[in-house]
C-alpha cells in the first residue's frame, strides 16, 4: 500500500517534466528560389510550432500570407497565382525525431544533428518527407532548432507558367529557425 | 505629321515602361494611410471564429480589419512585434513596438493572414496602431 502511494506521488511530481511541451509563435521560415535570371526570397517570422521533448514530436504551422516579400507584385503573385493562399491558407508539418537521443538531457549549448520524419501538408497535397536539422538545449532550458531542406514545387502541384519558367526554380530552398520555450 | 505620330508612340512607350518599372518595384502594401473597413472588438471577432470560421474568414479576407481589446502577450522578433490581443488575436507589427505592453487597451488595424490551427489564433498581418 505504502509503495503504491510513493509511486503515485512520484508519478504526479514527475508528470509535468514527462509531458514537456515547448512552443514558439515566432519561428522564422525563409525560402529562396534562385535561377540565373532572378532570385526570389521571402520570410515569415510568425511560424507557430510545438515541440514535445519526450515524445520527440515536432509540429509546424505557417500561414502563407505571413510571408514578406520585397515587392508587392511578388507577394501578390505568390499568394494568388502560386500557393493560392485563400484556398490553402497554411502549410503544416508534423513529424517525429527518429534519432536515438535523450533530448531532455542533451549536452548544454551543443547542436546535435537530427532527422525528422513526418507529413508535410502544402497546397492541398500531403506528402511523407524526411528533414535533416539540428537541435540545441540552451542554458535557460529553451531549445534552438534549425533546418534547411529543398522543396520541389511540382510535388505539391504548384504550377509555374511556361512563360516565366526560367525565373522560378523548380526546387526552392526552405530554412527554418525556432527557439522553443516552455509553455 | 509622321514625326508627330512617331514621337507620340515613343512617349506612350516610355510611359508604359516607367509604369511597368514602378509597378514591378512597388513595395508591399503599408496600411498606415489606409482606412479600416470592418470593426470588431477582440471578443466579437474571436466569437465569430467559434461560430463559423469559414464564413467570417471569407467576410474579412482582403479587408482592412480593425479590432480593439486588451493586450495579453507581447513578443519581439528581430524585426517585428507579435502581440496577442484578447484571447486569440495575433497581430504582427513590422517594427519593434516597445510601447506595447501587456494589459494595455489598443485598437489595431491589419489584414487577415489566416487562422493558426496549432494555437487556435486569428492572425492579422501588416498591423498598425490606430488612435
Amino acid at each position: 500500500m505504502k509503495n503504491w502511494i510513493v509511486a503515485l506521488i512520484t508519478l504526479l511530481v514527475l508528470s509535468p517534466i514527462v509531458a514537456q511541451k515547448m512552443l514558439t509563435r515566432t519561428g522564422v521560415i525563409h525560402f529562396s528560389s534562385e535561377t540565373p535570371i532572378e532570385k526570389i526570397e521571402a520570410e515569415s517570422a510568425q511560424v507557430a510550432s510545438i515541440f514535445e521533448v519526450t515524445d520527440k514530436m515536432i509540429a509546424f504551422n505557417v500561414l502563407m500570407k505571413s510571408f514578406k516579400f520585397d515587392k508587392a507584385l511578388m507577394e501578390e503573385h505568390f499568394n494568388e497565382k502560386y500557393v493560392h493562399s485563400d484556398k490553402y491558407p497554411a502549410a503544416k508539418f508534423k513529424g517525429t525525431i527518429i534519432n536515438d537521443l535523450d533530448l531532455a538531457n542533451l549536452n548544454l549549448n551543443e547542436f546535435v544533428q537530427v532527422s525528422i520524419k513526418g507529413e508535410m501538408h502544402f497546397h492541398g497535397i500531403k506528402k511523407t518527407i524526411q528533414i535533416n536539422g539540428k537541435i540545441k538545449l540552451n542554458d535557460n532550458s529553451s531549445f534552438d532548432f534549425e533546418c534547411d531542406f529543398p522543396l520541389t514545387l511540382s510535388d505539391y502541384n504548384v504550377e509555374i507558367p511556361s512563360l516565366i519558367e526560367e525565373k522560378i526554380a523548380k526546387e526552392v530552398m526552405i530554412g527554418v529557425k525556432a527557439n522553443y520555450k516552455k509553455s | 505629321m509622321k514625326k508627330k505620330i512617331i514621337s507620340g508612340v515613343l512617349v506612350l512607350l516610355i510611359g508604359c515602361l516607367i509604369y511597368g518599372f514602378y509597378r514591378y518595384n512597388k513595395p508591399p502594401q503599408n496600411l498606415e494611410d489606409v482606412k479600416s473597413e470592418l470593426f470588431f472588438s477582440a471578443k466579437e471577432l474571436s466569437n465569430e471564429f467559434v461560430t463559423d470560421q469559414n464564413k467570417i474568414a471569407k467576410q474579412i479576407s482582403k479587408k482592412v480589419v480593425e479590432i480593439s481589446g486588451v493586450i495579453s502577450s507581447v513578443e519581439f522578433t528581430a524585426h517585428s512585434t507579435l502581440v496577442i490581443v484578447g484571447k486569440n488575436i495575433k497581430c504582427e507589427f513590422q517594427k519593434k513596438h516597445e510601447d506595447l505592453v501587456e494589459g494595455k487597451q489598443v485598437s489595431v488595424k491589419g489584414v487577415y493572414g489566416g487562422f493558426d490551427e496549432l494555437f487556435n489564433e486569428i492572425s492579422l498581418i501588416k498591423c498598425q496602431i490606430t488612435d
